[in-house]
């Protein structure tokens, strides 16, 4: 560039070109435009809202959520630790079709997806799938809109995790269209996160900003997991 | 206006629906006008405007505080015109004539006395000259000597570096003034 086109960069054009400077660069925008745009972003901002979990939607509930989730999973760690056997039993499905059968309504199947699989297993009602560390989880679909998961380690039986704190209740799940439950072990945090409706895309599956989860390790872990389930909701016509 | 601009952004960025009104209305007139400089099909220039702030909902998570927020905004309405034009085998070489009924102005939001009135027909006839600019002679010239951006931030807004877009606006501004010197109608487009 040579000096001059600098020169006049800097000091500004001459006429009749610096008329430009002159015009008022704005034009009224018509009305019913306006209220399209405008009703279009508003509807997304709500959509957005909606789909956020309920203790992100305002930045008081976040907090309080945060430091609830953290003080649930010190409690959690120590209410399940009998189920932490540890027998080294083998993971995936161990049994299919056990429990009783979903409703003629709706169905539900989830994929269950972890972090060693090369492809996520089905599981349909009843189903027990290893999640390492010899716990199991059963998939109880009997209650259409409640997803429950069992949890089962040698000599400790199956309890509801659901029951559990730190987890969102069934109403919850019904209206966010997710369900976490938080699963401590001496090894890490679990982090069992079921979407309702297959048509979200996988970077839904997480609440907020649409990346995983920062697992935060507990103690001294020697391993990390998580596992994401997801339900597909198939509703038969009446 | 940049620096609230830019906590609005990041208050819309966390779902505040009034911070996204504010901006809008702060934004909207402007951004009319600059896609109307590029496109004179009516439905395209109403689709391309809609298209604009749909596109800025869904990049907002990627706005940092650090940038202009008119810089963000003006470099997603550039880009959609461009793509908008190409896509549509449609290169609009004409400046739009002014609408014969245009749109009534909204309470608050009347154009600046000058402007405007004075300038009539001189306006009309820069901006048929700078119609007849090339997409990025025109993006440039809007810019910096409409909108009062540095060449810098043309650059940025356009994708190309600080001295790439001093040069644009140099060639611009000779360009149209051969325009205006020769008078309109008389001067082919030139990339």
């Amino acid at each position: 560039m040579r000096d001059t086109d600098s020169a006049e960069i800097i000091e500004g054009p001459e006429p009749p070109v610096a008329a430009l400077a002159e015009l008022d660069p704005r034009e009224a925008v018509p009305p019913h435009l306006d209220r399209a745009v405008r009703g279009e972003i508003r509807r997304r901002l709500r959509d957005e809202r909606i789909r956020r979990p309920w203790w992100r939607r305002t930045p008081a509930v976040a907090a309080i959520s945060a430091a609830g989730a953290a003080a649930a999973t010190v409690l959690l760690m120590f209410a399940i630790q009998p189920l932490i056997g540890g027998d080294g039993g083998p993971d995936g499905v161990r049994e299919k079709g056990r429990g009783a059968a979903s409703t003629a309504e709706v169905h539900l199947d989830y994929l269950v997806q972890r972090p060693w699989d090369e492809s996520p297993v089905r599981l349909e009602n009843g189903d027990e799938v290893g999640v390492g560390d010899g716990v199991y989880l059963r998939a109880d679909l009997t209650r259409p809109g409640m997803l429950t998961f069992l949890a089962d380690s040698p000599g400790a039986g199956w309890e509801p995790l659901v029951t559990q704190p730190g987890v969102v209740g069934a109403n919850d799940l019904q209206r966010e269209g997710k369900l976490q439950v938080f699963y401590v072990t001496e090894a890490g945090l679990y982090r069992f996160a079921a979407v309702w409706s297959s048509e979200r895309p996988p970077e839904d599956w997480n609440p907020g900003d649409g990346t995983r989860p920062r697992l935060e390790p507990l103690g001294d872990p020697v391993e990390v997991a998580w596992i994401e389930l997801e339900a597909r909701q198939l509703v038969e016509p009446p | 206006m940049t620096d609230t601009d830019k906590h609005l952004m990041v208050a819309y960025c966390e779902g505040d629906e009034s911070a996204f009104e504010e901006l809008y209305l702060r934004y909207r007139e402007r951004v009319y006008f600059y896609i109307r400089r590029f496109i004179s099909r009516e439905d395209l220039v109403e689709e391309v405007y809609q298209e604009a702030f749909v596109r800025l909902h869904e990049a907002r998570a990627r706005y940092k505080p650090t940038a202009k927020f008119s810089t963000f905004l003006y470099t997603i309405v550039y880009r959609l015109c461009i793509d908008r034009n190409r896509s549509k085998g449609y290169r609009d070489i004409e400046a739009r004539p002014r609408p014969e009924n245009p749109a009534p102005e909204p309470p608050g939001h009347e154009r600046g006395p000058e402007k405007g009135a004075g300038l009539g027909q001189k306006t009309e006839i820069l901006l048929e000259a700078l119609g007849r600019l090339s997409e990025r002679r025109r993006a440039a010239l809007l810019l910096h000597d409409m909108h009062g951006y540095t060449a810098a931030e043309v650059g940025e807004a356009m994708d190309c570096t600080t001295a790439a877009a001093k040069m644009t606006i140099f060639r611009g501004r000779r360009q149209l003034r051969e325009i205006l010197e020769r008078g309109p109608g008389q001067e082919e487009m030139i990339g």
